[in-house]
Order: structure tokens, then sequence, then C-alpha cells
């Protein structure tokens, strides 16, 4: 598959400053369970011919006790490049939700893999937290632990740079399936390309699963693409 | 395709393709109990000898349990945690999946799930998790740190949790799948990805194997 190098710099600059916003974004309609489409504002530029797709939505099941969940889909790029920047899903379903990718570790362990996990946002900086039940909060718990936890991951932590990202090719080569597993502020889609969210790939993760996903419930996630503005797509739950 | 997927794809192919998985995959998901001795797992030489790991199970209240598979049988050993989103359920799921692809056969096949992240995988909540994925599956917890390093250095796996300044926990863990015999050797291996089809085919495979030594 081709890599449009030139494009993935370029979003990558815009990425960065709109990490900030886009998280408010997410947690935002994560909590109000928004589905409104006013998204007049980014999709001036809205292909004319050519939509994005996104087909074979679905989570796994979840297992009892498992706090984290995943989404896999495949999303097909519309008329010109754009990039998935957010997903959100209803308060009913998780706490919060992430774009993750699950990558080769940087430092050469033995095929093992690296995933950060139990993080939380503190909601009073973002706002959302009036618009969740105060008594009955599933989330209120991760809240409480610190008022410090962030998402921000290996990734925006050292800097997120692009350069980094050329080093980290070199230094995985050699390794036997190490893999590490980061959050990104964006997916790139480019026009008509097919872009995979699959296990061991990138995946939007559910963090901490309201209730149990059962094979058959179907779910709804709000994609937030950059240019295309936002899309709301269900999500099946299969017992694979 | 991201960069950073292309390259787990291409060490995840040259991982396969090293251990012989070019082939077959097609009569494999059709009929995983194919006689088809080649393996998609990685036989690892000299053959990793687990007999003496013993660790306890929590879903048997804490009583010893010893990585060697009941006879004629074959215990899967893997290494992960139950806050994990993506790799654990998955290769846990694949395990699932596999064990119904063998029919009569899943019975010879258990699995034992050893959580390297104790502080959170509780001793209440830990034995529901991992069987989930097979019923009747080992949770094997220890909070003794010592004891948890011996037996992931047997096997060959390797670990962290660290928690950040921030209060992020950051785990990372060995993503093999391992294969144990009725004497306690680790006969095969499989990196994260493998297709639970091939997964089925290769336990058939040893299966096999093990019953033509036995008998």
């Amino acid at each position: 598959m081709s890599m449009p190098t030139r494009t993935r710099q370029h979003h990558r600059l815009r990425r960065t400053r709109h990490l900030a916003c886009v998280t408010v974004l997410v947690l935002g309609a994560a909590a109000c369970g928004d589905d409104d489409k006013s998204s007049s504002s980014t999709d001036t530029s809205a292909p004319s011919t050519s939509e994005i797709a996104v087909t074979e939505v679905w989570a796994r099941t979840s297992a009892a006790g498992q706090a984290n969940g995943a989404a896999y889909m495949v999303i097909t790029g519309g008329a010109e490049d754009d990039s998935l920047v957010g997903a959100s899903v209803d308060v009913t379903i998780a706490c919060e939700t992430q774009l993750h990718e699950t990558v080769p570790a940087e430092e050469g362990e033995e095929g093992s893999m690296t995933e950060t996990s139990t993080t939380m946002k503190t909601d009073t900086e973002m706002g959302s937290d009036t618009t969740v039940g105060s008594d009955t909060d599933p989330c209120a718990d991760l809240d409480d632990m610190s008022g410090d936890m962030t998402t921000t991951t290996a990734a925006a932590g050292s800097g997120g740079t692009d350069a980094e990202t050329d080093d980290e090719m070199k230094d995985d080569e050699g390794m036997d399936g190490a893999m590490t597993m980061r959050e990104v502020d964006a997916i790139d889609v480019p026009a008509g390309k097919k872009v995979v969210l699959e296990p061991g790939g990138y995946h939007v993760m559910l963090i901490r699963l309201i209730e149990p996903l059962v094979a058959g419930d179907k779910f709804d996630i709000e994609l937030e693409f950059e240019k295309a503005g936002k899309q709301t797509v269900t999500a099946e739950v299969r017992d694979e | 395709m991201n960069v950073r997927s292309t390259v787990a794809l291409a060490l995840a192919l040259a991982i396969a393709a090293l251990a012989g998985a070019c082939g077959g995959d097609e009569s494999a998901s059709t009929d995983p109990t194919k006689k088809d001795s080649s393996l998609a797992g990685i036989e690892r030489q000299p053959t990793p000898d687990v007999s003496t790991v013993t660790l306890p199970d929590v879903s048997a209240n804490g009583q010893p349990f010893t990585t060697i598979a009941d006879d004629g049988e074959l215990l899967l050993v893997y290494f992960g945690y139950t806050n994990c989103p993506d790799v654990c359920p998955t290769t846990l799921a694949d395990v699932r999946r596999a064990r119904r692809l063998l029919g009569d056969d899943a019975d010879r096949v258990d699995l034992a799930m050893v959580t390297i992240d104790p502080a959170r995988d509780t001793s209440e909540m830990f034995p529901g998790y991992v069987q989930t994925f097979v019923p009747g599956a080992q949770a094997l917890r220890t909070s003794d740190a010592t004891k948890l390093r011996a037996a992931a250095d047997a096997f060959g796996a390797d670990y962290s949790v660290e928690q950040k300044s921030d209060g992020e926990i950051d785990v990372s863990h060995t993503a093999y799948l391992y294969a144990v015999d009725d004497t306690g050797k680790l006969v095969l291996q499989w990196p994260f990805g493998i297709s639970s089809d091939d997964l089925a085919h290769d336990l058939a495979t040893l299966l096999d194997r093990q019953s033509a030594e036995t008998n």
C-alpha cells in the first residue's frame, strides 16, 4: 500500500493543534449523547461526488469483569483526503472513547505489547460532569482516583513529532512481534482508500464499559472527521 | 495503512512465513483438524520445560496449579491482564473460537491465564473473566512479585506494570500464547494475530502427536 507521506506530515502538523479541542469534543459528545449533525463549520469543503463510507462496524463481546472494550470498522475515504479525529459513544455504553492504535513496541521486548489502561481525564476541566447523573455515575470513581489523570500517552507525551515516527520504524526492525498501544489524535482517511480498524491495529477504545457488551446488541458510535464532519454509525456486538 | 501498522503487518507476516504458515490456510479454515503436520506456531529449540511452574489458581480458592496439561491434553497459557482492551480479548476470543472449531476435542484443550496485573485483577473478578472465554479455565494469580517473575521467565515471557507520575498505568506484556503438553513441555507458541483457524489446526495436530506418543 502506498504511503502518502507528504499528506500525512501535513495532517500531523494540523493534528497537534487540534488535539485539545478534539479531546473536548469527544468527551463532550460522549457525555451529552450528542446527536446533532450541525457540523457546518467543518464541512464546507465536503465532497460533492462521494462521501466517506463506514462499514463492518463491530465490537467484541466483553468478558466478565472486562473494564475496557474496543470497536472496529472499515472506513472508505471520500472524494478528498480526510482524517478521523474523534469518536464518541453514549454514556450508557462507556465512560470515555479514544482512538487507539496497537503498534510495534519501541523498546524491543520480545513479543510484548504495551497498553495504557484505565485512563480517564478529570471531568471538571472538561465540563461534562454536570451532564452525568451524580449519584449513580459509574465513571465517578475514575474521576475521584486522580484529578490529574490524563489520557496523554507516548505519542503526545514525547512530543509526537513527525521525526519520531521514522526513528521508531528503524528501531522496530528485527523485533519479534512486539507491539505497543497508544492513543492517536487522528487516523488518516485518504481519498478513495480503505482504512481498516481491526484487532492489533487501529481501534476505537471504549474506556470503562457501563454494561457488558452482549452478542447481538447494537450501539451507535459518532465519528468525527476533520473535513466531512460527524457521522453516526452503528456497531454490532459480535461473539468472535 | 499507517506506517506502524505496516511494520506490524510485515513483522507478523515475516513471523508467519518463518513458521511455515504460508500454505494451507484455506484448507485449515474448512477443516481445522486436517492432517497437515506443518504448524503455524513457533516451535522453540530446545523445548522449554515449564513443569516446575506452580501458581495459585484463584478459580479454585488459590490451590496451587502446575502448568502441565492433563494426560493426553494440551494446556494453553497466556500472560495478560483484564484491563487490556485489544490484544488480550482478541487472543482469548481466538482461543474460544479455535476450541469451537475443534469440536469434540475442545475438552482436551484447557486454558490458564496468568495475570501480570494482580493489583487490579482481583481474586474475586479474575476467574470470571478468563472463564468467559474457556469454561473451567484456570485463573493464576500471585501477588508475590518474585514468584510471578520466575513463572514468566520459565515461559520466556516478559511484562511490566508501571504507574506513571500522572496516575496513568502502563502495562506491557508478552503477547505470545503458549501451548504446554502433558509432560510440561512448552511445545508451541503463537504470536499475536494468529487466526483461530490456524490455532485450531495447530492444536489438532499437537493433540494427534500427543496421542501417537502415548499409544
